[in-house]
């Protein structure tokens, strides 16, 4: 199923090792989920794990590729956008390990042009590592970008 | 965590557009319109810089420093807000990815959550500990219990003082909305010769709470900083019992008020 989907570098801003996420598995309005293979040399990894704050990122991320896969199939450019709120952040274990396989999902709570906010979760296979619901703020949309998921 | 020390209060403030100050919450005395704080006791530079939101924490902060006779350039501060500054942050964030501009030096210096705490020990000339801490609506059950923290380690006063602006429409539904208030509570230590003192506070601990917060319009009880206005209230009503500080919405802290008298 996962590659039905561009690949993640197309759908978010990020750029070299900052784009964390390995693919999405599944978007439609309002919803994505994404997954990621905790892998040796990532970004943020140190002796072997991650902290698990550093979902938040991966949330971010999510959220980020489900926006883009919708500026993706309108034909628009993906936008910038920042983290600028997080609430109720739960994290129930210290530390990701290297080769840990995570699954990232993401549903918008309720969105405007410039504010959207999203209940976010990652799983380790079934138990939940970390949840969190994030407020985001969304850079200037393209000229002639439709408000409409295709 | 729990605490079973307990503390004195030893002057409260507020500020809320209808009532500008905590006498007038008392008489219930309302403003004939709604005021905006005026950061009257800050200098006129930090005066015109300020937000609607640092000018009412440091309105309650004064007043409840006077009440409790506080040396201002001296002791210890603790802030709290939900959202802080986020008028300013999204003023600043609509500027560069938005409007394309270049973002204000001095909106973005004052833009952080601890600007108010800056502020207002730049203005008291205090050079003691000062903290800003946010924790949706449990702020104020951790700026309490940062605030017992310190007079445990430091037996020295604290200023507590939590406030919200108003809710920015972009963030907030319009039924979760709430209006400017900004509330200040002094805690003490005790010292043995004041054991019987009027009202003094235990916790923050989780518990069953046995007072309720009085009926408040809905663009105050929202308010994630309202549970300090409930202690105020609780300290006014002069009733001993459990009062808690999130009004449902929070983990659940709740605080021991104790009176001499029951």
């Amino acid at each position: 199923m996962a590659d039905l989907y561009p690949s993640i570098r197309e759908l978010i801003p990020h750029d070299g090792p900052m784009v964390l996420l390995d693919e999405m598995l599944h978007c439609e309005p309002g919803h994505a989920r994404c997954r990621i293979t905790i892998a040796p040399g990532m970004r943020f990894v140190s002796d072997g794990a991650v902290d698990t704050i550093v979902t938040l990122e991966y949330m971010g991320q999510a959220v980020a590729a489900s926006c883009g896969y919708a500026a993706f199939r309108g034909g628009n450019d993906i936008r910038v956008g920042m983290i600028i709120g997080c609430r109720r952040m739960d994290i129930e274990v210290p530390k990701l390990q290297v080769g840990d396989e995570l699954l990232v999902e993401v549903r918008e709570v309720r969105a405007q042009e410039e504010i959207s906010v999203y209940e976010c979760e990652v799983c380790r296979g079934s138990e939940i590592v970390a949840s969190a619901q994030l407020t985001l703020f969304h850079a200037e949309k393209p000229p002639g970008e439709s408000d409409s998921f295709p | 965590m729990t605490s079973s020390m307990e503390v004195g209060v030893a002057g409260v403030g507020l500020f809320m557009p209808d009532f500008p100050t905590v006498a007038d919450w008392h008489a219930r005395r309302r403003s004939n319109e709604p005021q905006l704080p005026t950061g009257s006791r800050l200098d006129r530079r930090a005066r015109g810089r300020s937000s609607v939101l640092t000018k009412a924490l440091a309105e309650a902060y004064f007043e409840a420093a006077d009440a409790a006779g506080v040396e201002l350039g001296e002791g210890s501060a603790v802030f709290g807000s939900a959202l802080g500054e986020v008028g300013t942050m999204l003023g600043l964030l609509n500027q560069m990815w938005r409007e394309r501009e270049e973002p204000s030096p001095m909106a973005f210096a004052l833009s952080v959550h601890n600007a108010a705490s800056g502020v207002v020990s730049i203005a008291t000339k205090n050079r003691g500990f000062t903290t800003s801490l946010g924790a949706d609506h449990d702020t104020p059950a951790m700026a309490l219990m940062e605030a017992i923290g310190l007079i445990a380690e430091r037996g020295e006063p604290v200023v507590v003082v939590c406030g919200e602006e108003p809710t920015p429409t972009a963030l907030v539904p319009d039924d979760e909305a709430w209006e400017l208030a900004a509330m200040a509570v002094v805690l003490a230590p005790l010292r043995d010769d004041e054991r019987g003192s009027d009202v003094r506070l235990r916790g923050p601990f989780k518990g069953a709470p046995t007072l309720a917060g009085p009926e408040l319009p809905p663009m105050v009880a929202r308010n994630p900083q309202v549970g300090l206005l409930d202690l105020i209230c609780a300290i006014e009503a002069g009733k001993s019992g459990i009062l808690a500080l999130d009004r449902g919405r929070g983990a659940g802290w709740c605080m021991e008020v104790l009176f001499a008298h029951g």
